[in-house]
């Protein structure tokens, strides 16, 4: 049997053209060339009659007949009605596109973030602190505005980035950072003195405010555009997990 | 044929809008040849229901996505996958032993329904045989079982069945070949039922 199917595959036909041949799929040409083989060649005219046994018994099996109705009743559909499923397919195209673009998204507002920080390695981490930094203060500083706690809250880490590398790129406005009482809070490491160092930044930094405004603005804009775009993409990543699951099951 | 194909169209336009009814006319006129499917592709009688009733349930869920082609194609499409996610099921807490050729077990003598225009003598024959090729059948892969089950039980051409398996023609052709030449192989390794099978199919 081995040689003999070492055999065909040297052969000029081949066995998926034998079935095809027998099944009818074949073009006139090609069921001529066959034909043509077929007369010289007994191992195929064997193998030829044997698959047209094979298919031949296979249509010769009993239909058999179903064992009563498949009709289905509202209790079999009621989990997820058609309509919502159809609502849920049709919705994954803009789900994907969603779910792409804020990944995209993210990942080029991170790249910004860092380039923007310049302060290499642990820009992660100076993040968590930060946003660390926006709650306590939220808690603690219930009267400044939001944006104001954003703008105090990333004051000192704006300066730390600044002070060290003084030709970071920074905005012309950003070049009278070092000048003003900034310099303070930087004095505590940035990385556990957060919160307290924000505290006592909160009233200094009211001086510097209008020159610190721009680059902290855009930081920490470029922040919250970070995590509203990581939270849209798993959302919407989410939700089409669900769809696909959903239809799977 | 066309109104046939329009009347389909309907009846789907209308199950989308969740007119249970409408689906169910569909239901009755492709269940005989759904359920003989699945039981080709799982080999046991309930196993088949299951799969059966499975595939309509998310044939309906999913009526939203199907857009004007053939509906048999997306039907069985469905089926297979039923049949194959049944197949796993039953794998991972086996109450009923797939392997086990259809001679051997006990409960998978109700597979081979002999035909009942055949005459008696014919009748055995076919069972025997049948059952013989049901076993050889759920041996191979799950994709040449589909190809060779789509082609010679449910009479598809390679290009309905690509569609339906969402592939090639070539994939087809080549899924064919190899399931029908290990079901040779096999039937020749049981000359008593290979000389019958020879005297029945091969002057017809």
């Amino acid at each position: 049997m081995l040689f003999w199917n070492i055999l065909r595959r040297r052969h000029p036909v081949g066995d998926e053209e034998l079935n095809a041949y027998i099944d009818g799929e074949l073009d006139a040409a090609a069921r001529s060339r066959v034909e043509a083989h077929l007369e010289s060649c007994a191992a195929c005219r064997e193998a030829v009659a044997e698959l047209r046994m094979v298919s031949r018994a296979l249509q010769a099996l009993p239909h058999a007949q179903a064992p009563r109705s498949f009709a289905l009743r509202e209790a079999d559909v009621e989990p997820m009605p058609a309509r919502q499923a159809g609502r849920l397919a049709g919705a994954t195209p803009l789900l994907g596109g969603v779910a792409t673009v804020a990944f995209l998204a993210f990942f080029v507002l991170v790249g910004v973030d860092v380039a923007d920080r310049s302060s290499g390695g642990d820009a992660s981490d100076s993040g968590m602190g930060t946003s660390a930094a926006i709650t306590e203060q939220d808690t603690a500083l219930g009267a400044e505005t939001l944006e104001g706690q954003f703008e105090s809250g990333d004051s000192e880490r704006g300066v730390a980035d600044a002070l060290p590398s003084s030709d970071d790129g920074a905005a012309p406005a950003e070049a009278a950072l070092p000048a003003t009482g900034d310099d303070e809070p930087n004095d505590d490491p940035s990385s556990n003195g957060d919160v307290f160092s924000d505290e006592d930044g909160a009233d200094d930094t009211s001086g510097g405010l209008q020159v610190l405004e721009p680059g902290d603005d855009d930081s920490s804009r470029i922040r919250v555009a970070e995590a509203a775009t990581a939270a849209v993409a798993i959302a919407a990543g989410g939700s089409l997990a669900l769809v696909w699951w959903r239809r799977r099951a | 044929m066309t109104s046939e194909r329009t009347d389909e169209q309907e009846l789907i336009e209308r199950s989308r809008q969740g007119d249970l009814e409408a689906f169910n006319v569909i239901v009755s006129s492709y269940q005989q040849r759904v359920y003989s499917l699945c039981l080709r592709m799982v080999g046991s009688p309930q196993a088949a229901e299951d799969a059966t009733q499975e595939a309509f349930i998310s044939a309906y869920k999913s009526v939203g996505r199907q857009r004007g082609g053939s509906v048999q194609s997306w039907l069985f499409r469905i089926a297979s996958n039923a049949c194959i996610d049944e197949l796993r099921r039953r794998k991972r807490r086996p109450q009923v032993s797939l392997d086990v050729p259809a001679a051997e077990g006990e409960g998978e003598r109700a597979l081979d329904v002999p035909d009942p225009q055949a005459g008696p003598e014919r009748r055995a024959l076919q069972s025997e045989i049948g059952e013989a090729l049901q076993a050889e059948l759920l041996r191979l892969p799950a994709d040449q079982r589909l190809a060779v089950t789509l082609r010679d039980v449910e009479g598809l051409s390679y290009e309905e069945i690509a569609v339906t398996i969402s592939g090639s023609v070539g994939t087809v052709k080549s899924r064919i070949s190899r399931g029908r030449a290990r079901l040779r192989v096999a039937l020749r390794e049981r000359p008593e039922l290979f000389g019958d099978l020879v005297r029945h199919t091969g002057e017809s």
